[in-house]
């Protein structure tokens, strides 16, 4: 039997939906089971609605599906958000107090959502109750599964000897995921697994809960029946996987990749990624010099985040910063000095929506022109983009590679969609890694330092060191402050080889191309597979081109479309998009046959670049723009109505 | 060995107005790392965007010219991933009081071992005269069509308040004095703020030579004043603060140069690093290793991932 589960479990903001979802996400994959789980919130710490959509699979995945099999309800303004997204057939549990609430009676809910399920209840002829969904949905054959906390809690109360009613409501999130895995068939030492592992192990603390676990698992499977779609046999033979989101992911990217100096200013979603890496700042080796203590500042704003970390790289560690949109939008005039300087910073860039504060919490792909031309005037800098977990982590090393080799900033760009979904992914493997710092002056005198290790060196001409001496391939060596024996000069302003100030015509445009020939060097030099991936047949009937996350929807509708439709289509994904890789893009698409370009933006602003790169016009687009990821379905059906119709634009916006 | 005065001194010409105050703070600059005989592989001097940004193509250290407001994080950050190293800042007023009045207030609150050094002139001289943060209100310099509607920063009052643990003033034209203050400035354990009162000859027709010479007086030749908090005492920290926020605020007929604040028992921004790092001081960010001889990571992610495993 496939398992390929599909549930939501919503609650209020700080309500424990978070703590609740790591658990369950744990539980299923202690279990052996792939999980993937996207959370959604409002900018707002309590009170506001926050869910988790995840899914349960025998296989990798990386991506969302609707609708869904379950709803997992820890309030009312859960059922009257979600409950049009669960399936003919499925299943809801929730708490039978809540039978009458009105939804009039839920401040928390936005008004325009408010009048849609008002509007919609009152076409349909249902009052605008709790009840009244729930007669509704039973019209659809949904199972309603009543947990009555309640009672539970009285159990649980006399189990553990708490009385007071405020201890005991925290229970309630631990009953839900007990009494959800109980409904898919998840053993319930699965749970306990994942209860430890969110908890902790002080007895004080998961005692309780594993009886408050055990008490709804029992109810739920004495109860709870008929439910659909229950788990199949794990895959067997895996191997070691983690469990990860992705500002997690990315962090120990950049720790492994040799990352020891990170600034940032707080932001969301970037700011996990730094709070991370400060709360894993030392790594202790027996080998004293290969311990790690990463300095973590967090700055009185991105203009000092960027300009810090590129103040710092000038030692020669590598430095780099994390922040989103209004961040980044801070951190132009910097980027510009750093390109200017030939200064190997990292910013991993964490898409949200915008424009502005636009939806603080939400994902968006609206920033790639954004990021390709931040910062005033002509200067190289690579960006890279990451589709999934698994790349991330890649990705963030080879941040550092691409920035120490060819002295330029280096923009790694992902979104909230990566940054606060979590993933089972393979454990990633180190060996495969190199460390590339490319090439450094040292000067007289300096003896070779094992802390060189990764650097190529050229030691030049004693005592007349030039930092922006010409090249062939644009690359100078760099001197590393501290421990080179070499001065040199920075400015902003146009430089001589020296770094000194100089408007002089000539020196502009040897100094200018010199620049700019690094990227036609890294161009030359950066393997294909690190610019872009091809997924599928070459002669399939539709090529799918996309960036970023929307990868793992893209890939799973795919595989529907094939063994569903008998549809072939394969998936163009750019990984890089400075230095572009024309040449690779256009081997591509000049062979395939309808083109759809996927995007979580409104100007499919990719596909506006491989026009510009390559004069390949995408005639197809499927954008979406309301801050939510795109799912496998959305991207099936869409895919499918194009070919049908043959329709330009489809614009998406499934998903609360 | 030590190194000679002109061994730090660059070959460029000096493209200041003739006459101006930059020249001064210039040689006394050069004296001082001369005289500290700082180690030039080791000594970075950084600046902002303006007259006074220039001074590092003058300076024969690692000289490091910045964007317009943003010298000190970019000075904090190299100090930060390799403590061993000097880092002086170089920067106008406009620089450092005007676009990047925040970063020194983050800086007095870090107390990062750095020293800034501020050339207070009263305009935006690069472009062409306007007021800047430091003019006073109803003052008409010549660029200006008509008085300064601001109110002005007093520096040192900034500096106190919000938290430099050596806070000093100086005069271009007194170079001895002044090279004895970034002396003391740079061999200070802190954050170390030293504003120098600069005259423009070309655009403040006000704040003159003339103007300055006969109020200038020094600190230091009052024999009862003693700047140094002797003892970390909250009685003994607000006296020497007290003292130190009364003579900020004297200015007109008599203006103050020397020492006005100096505390070192605050513990600096790289103590506070090491509290969280032990090892931080002997193998800073900047001297780790981060590859195996075979260039794979030397970084061990194992515990990390062990946190994750399922």
């Amino acid at each position: 039997m496939v398992t390929d589960i599909s549930l939501i479990i919503g609650g209020p903001q700080g309500g424990g939906v978070e703590s609740a979802s790591a658990v369950l996400l744990r539980a299923i994959a202690q279990a052996g089971y792939y999980t993937f789980g996207k959370r959604e919130y409002f900018s707002n710490i309590k009170g506001r609605h926050s869910y988790f959509h995840l899914r349960v699979r025998d296989k990798p995945t990386f991506s969302i599906k609707d609708p869904i099999d379950l709803l997992v309800c820890l309030d009312a303004e859960t059922m009257f958000t979600h409950f049009n997204d669960v399936v003919k057939d499925g299943s809801v549990i929730f708490d039978p107090s809540i039978l009458h609430t009105r939804i009039s009676d839920i401040v928390s809910m936005e008004n325009e959502l408010k009048e849609r399920v008002e509007k919609f209840l009152e076409e349909h002829g249902y009052p605008n109750t709790i009840e009244g969904v729930i007669n509704y949905m039973l019209l659809k054959n949904v199972q309603m599964y009543q947990l009555p906390y309640g009672l539970l809690l009285q159990e649980v109360n006399k189990a553990i000897g708490v009385t007071a009613s405020s201890a005991l409501m925290r229970y309630i999130n631990t009953m839900a995921v007990a009494a959800t895995a109980a409904v898919i068939n998840l053993p319930l030492e699965n749970v306990v697994k994942g209860l430890e592992n969110v908890f902790g192990r002080k007895a004080d603390v998961i005692k309780p809960n594993v009886i408050a676990a055990q008490i709804a698992y029992n109810y739920a499977k004495e109860h709870f029946f008929n439910f659909k779609n229950k788990l199949g046999q794990p895959p067997s033979n895996i191997n070691q996987r983690i469990l990860v989101n992705g500002n997690e992911i990315i962090a120990m990217g950049k720790i492994a990749g040799g990352l020891r100096f990170q600034t940032y200013y707080p932001i969301t979603p970037a700011a996990d990624e730094s709070f991370y890496i400060e709360a894993h700042n030392i790594l202790e080796e027996a080998d004293t010099l290969k311990r790690a203590g990463i300095v973590v500042v967090q700055t009185e704003d991105e203009i000092s985040a960027i300009t810090m970390a590129t103040g710092a790289a000038l030692t020669g560690v590598r430095a780099a910063t994390a922040t989103s949109g209004p961040g980044f939008s801070l951190m132009a005039e910097g980027l510009s000095w750093a390109g200017m300087n030939e200064v190997p910073v990292v910013v991993t860039h964490y898409q949200r929506g915008g424009p502005s504060t636009g939806l603080p919490t939400r994902d968006s792909q609206s920033d790639l022109h954004f990021v390709l031309n931040a910062g005033h005037g002509e200067f190289p800098r690579i960006v890279i983009s990451s589709g999934d977990h698994y790349e991330a982590f890649y990705d963030a090393i080879k941040a550092f590679n691409y920035a120490e080799r060819y002295q330029l900033p280096v923009i790694h760009i992902v979104e909230k969609a990566l940054a606060n979904s979590y993933a089972t992914i393979p454990v990633p493997d180190l060996s495969k890694i190199k460390i590339d710092r490319g090439l450094i002056y040292l000067g007289e005198e300096t003896e070779k330092l094992s802390i060189l290790s990764g650097f190529s060196l050229d030691n030049g001409v004693n005592g007349d060191y030039k930092r922006f001496k010409f090249t062939e391939n644009g690359i100078s060596p760099r001197a590393l402050i501290g421990i080179s024996k070499a001065i040199y000069w920075n400015t902003g302003d146009e430089h001589d080889e020296y770094g000194h100030i100089s408007e002089d015509p000539v020196n502009r445009r040897l100094m200018y191309e010199k620049r700019m020939k690094k990227l036609e060097t890294a161009a030359k030099e950066i393997p294909k597979e690190d610019k872009i991936v091809f997924y599928g047949s070459e002669d399939a009937e539709v090529t799918l081109v996309s960036w970023g996350t929307t990868k793992g929807a893209i890939l799973d509708a795919i595989e529907a479309l094939h063994t569903i439709d008998n549809i072939s289509v394969n998936f163009l994904q750019i990984k890089i998009f400075s230095p572009f890789p024309a040449k690779e893009v256009l081997e591509i698409l000049s062979k395939s046959k309808l083109i759809i370009d996927v995007e979580n933006n409104y100007n499919a602003i990719a596909s506006g670049i491989i026009r510009e790169k390559t004069g390949i016009e995408i005639k197809h687009h499927i954008v979406k723009y309301t801050g939510r990821p795109m799912s496998e379905t959305e991207v099936y059906n869409a895919v499918k109505h194009i070919l049908l119709t043959g329709e330009r634009r489809v614009v998406l916006s499934h998903g609360a | 060995m030590a190194l000679k005065l002109t061994q730090y001194k660059t070959p460029l010409w000096v493209d200041w107005c003739p006459g101006c105050g930059d020249f001064g703070i210039l040689s006394a600059l050069q004296m001082a790392l001369a005289e500290l005989n700082l180690d030039p592989y080791k000594t970075v001097l950084f600046s902002g965007i303006g007259c006074s940004g220039k001074i590092p193509h003058y300076v024969n250290v690692n000289g490091i010219h910045t964007l317009h407001g943003r010298a000190v994080p970019y000075a904090t950050g190299l100090k930060l991933a390799n403590p061993n190293l000097e880092v002086i800042v170089e920067g106008g007023d406009g620089d450092m009081l005007g676009i990047g009045a925040g970063h020194l207030v983050a800086t007095g609150r870090r107390n990062v071992d750095i020293t800034i050094i501020i050339h207070d002139n009263g305009v935006y001289g690069l472009t062409k005269g306007q007021a800047s943060p430091t003019l006073r209100r109803g003052i008409k310099t010549k660029a200006l069509a008509t008085p300064n509607i601001y109110d002005s920063i007093n520096p040192l009052v900034l500096a106190l308040s919000v938290g430099f643990t050596f806070v000093a003033r100086g005069y271009a034209y007194e170079t001895k004095h002044l090279k004895e203050l970034i002396k003391a400035g740079i061999q200070h354990r802190g954050a170390a703020l030293i504003d120098v009162l600069q005259p423009c000859p070309t655009y403040n027709d006000i704040n003159t030579k003339e103007w300055y010479q006969p109020r200038i007086y020094k600190l230091e030749d009052n024999k009862e004043w003693d700047p140094i908090v002797r003892e970390p005492s909250e009685d003994e920290v607000s006296k020497k603060l007290i003292n130190a926020f009364t003579k900020a605020m004297e200015w007109g007929e008599k203006i103050p140069i020397g020492i006005f604040y100096k505390n070192e028992f605050i513990p600096t921004f790289e103590d506070r690093i090491t509290e969280r790092i032990p090892f931080y001081k002997q193998l800073p960010p900047a001297l780790q290793m981060i590859a195996n001889n075979d260039n794979t990571p030397a970084t061990n992610i194992k515990r990390l991932i062990e946190e994750k495993l399922v």
